[in-house]
Formats: C-alpha cells, structure tokens, sequence
C-alpha cells in the first residue's frame, strides 16, 4: 500500500473578532460551530470537514482554513 | 454539500420583519411592536442568554440572509476592514443611541404639548417622507409621535442592512448592528467577569 501523508484543513475562528452573530452556525452542515457565551464561535475540530462553507458565509470573513489534521492517505 | 438540517418555526421569523414594515404603512402604530426588537435581545443578554436572539430570532437577519442568498441579491464580498472594526461599531451604536435620544426628546416636546403631531418618517436622519394619511387621533399625539420617530428608525436601519447585504455579504448588517453591538457588549463583559472569577 502507498501511503501519504497530508495535512486537512479545518476551519478556525478568529475569536478577537467574531461578534457572533451566528451565521456559521446556521450554515455549517455537521452542526459543528458552536456560539460560547454570546462571544465567539468556536469549532468542535473532530467534527469539522473542512468543507469552508462557513468561511464563505462568515459576514465578517474572518473564519480561516487551518491545516490542522495530519491524515494518512491510501494513494494506491 | 446541503445544509439539510429541519425547519423550525423561528426560521420563518423574517415573515415577522416583513409584516412589521406592512404593518407601518397601513397604521403607523404599529410601530411600537418594534420595541420588542429593542428589548427582547437586551432582556436575553442580560439575563445570561448571549446572543440567543440574533442566533435564531432575529427576522431581519434571516430576512437579509434569505435576499442576498436564496434570492442572490448579494454581491458576497468581503465587508472593508474599517466597517468590521470596534470603532466603527461602538461609533455606529453611539451614533444612533443620540440620533434615538435625539427622537426621544422630540416625542417628550409633543407629549408635554410644546411641539405639534409632525407625520413624517424621516428616512437616514434627514430624507422627510410625508406619512400622513392615517388616523392617530384617537391616540395622545406623543403616542403616535414615537410610533413615527420609531418607525423611521427601523425603515432606516432595513435600509442600511439592505445596502450592505447587496454590496458585501448578507448578513453584513450583524456586524455593526446597534443591537447584536449592545448585546455582544453585555455577553463580553458577563464573560470575562465570569472567566475572572474562575
């Protein structure tokens, strides 16, 4: 088996200056974003696909792609 | 990749805002309702709720979502910096706590009979829109006299939200709107006072 390794982007929120609206939370598709407190949005890591919807849809665009995740890779 | 998650009754509160702008042109007493809008999300960030309101009860923010994404209205672009800025939204709260003082004040001279009934809704502060065509009598003219200062603030912030959803993305209004500003005030201080004292 050839195997590689790759990194998987997910999504991050820069906290400072998410005024948590909630639009992420709306959109994102495996209800991985949560509001703390009325604060921030934060992203629960293991659910998130990396699917950038939320980016996208973020009106204050500062959710980010991270590579976060090393993942293994069957490329056979 | 769709989000398939069910409907619940408060994704259809967008209704609720178009019916209140209806509602004004028809009678413009209906105006007060909009106190609710005013009130309810302090009420819930004050009592420890956060944002809650702006998450899922907010009509003007599914209403500007719905326009600018299942209608495409939305040009989608990043907000400039400045507008995303705490300046611009602390001086944008600032900016319209006077302008509602400044409505408050005109309705206190109507209500204490040094100012007459004036039936205009004044559009971005200064445009004067003739809105004379119902019957207040039957109500104290200071009454009605806030039913028109309140409506023109609400017709002006739809406005504003309609503007930015169309030239940024559609939700843009959430960023510097005077109410999710006050509300993530209150939710960031309950926070740290609350992280303080861990």
């Amino acid at each position: 088996m050839d195997i590689k390794k790759k990194l998987k982007k997910k999504a991050y929120v820069v906290k400072d200056k998410c005024v948590a609206c909630g639009t992420c939370v709306k959109v994102c598709p495996r209800g991985a974003i949560k509001i703390i407190e009325g604060v921030f949005a934060e992203v629960d890591e293991n659910k998130c696909i990396g699917c950038t919807i939320c980016a996208k849809e973020c009106p204050a665009s500062i959710i980010e792609m991270v590579a976060k995740k090393e993942v293994v890779v069957d490329v056979k | 990749m769709s989000n398939k998650r069910k409907k619940k009754w408060n994704d259809y509160l967008y209704f609720v805002s178009i019916l209140y702008l209806i509602l004004g042109v028809f009678n413009i007493l209906f105006a007060w309702l909009g106190l609710l809008c005013f009130s309810i999300p302090l009420i819930i960030s004050l009592s420890g709720g956060g944002k809650l309101y702006c998450n899922n009860y907010c009509g003007r923010g599914q209403l500007l979502y719905l326009l600018g994404k299942k209608f495409n209205l939305s040009r989608n672009k990043p907000m400039p910096n400045f507008m995303k800025s705490k300046y611009f939204r602390y001086g944008f709260l600032s900016f319209f706590m006077i302008m509602f003082g400044n409505m408050l004040f005109n309705t206190y001279l109507v209500f204490s009979g040094i100012n007459s009934l004036n039936e205009v809704v004044t559009l971005l502060w200064t445009f004067k829109l003739p809105w004379g065509w119902v019957n207040t009598s039957f109500v104290p003219p200071g009454v009605a006299q806030f039913a028109f200062g309140f409506y023109s603030v609400m017709l002006t912030s739809t406005i504003l939200g309609l503007v930015t959803m169309v030239l940024y993305k559609p939700r843009s209004w959430c960023i510097y709107c005077p109410m999710g500003t006050m509300t993530h005030g209150i939710s960031t201080i309950k926070y740290n006072n609350k992280i303080k004292n861990i």
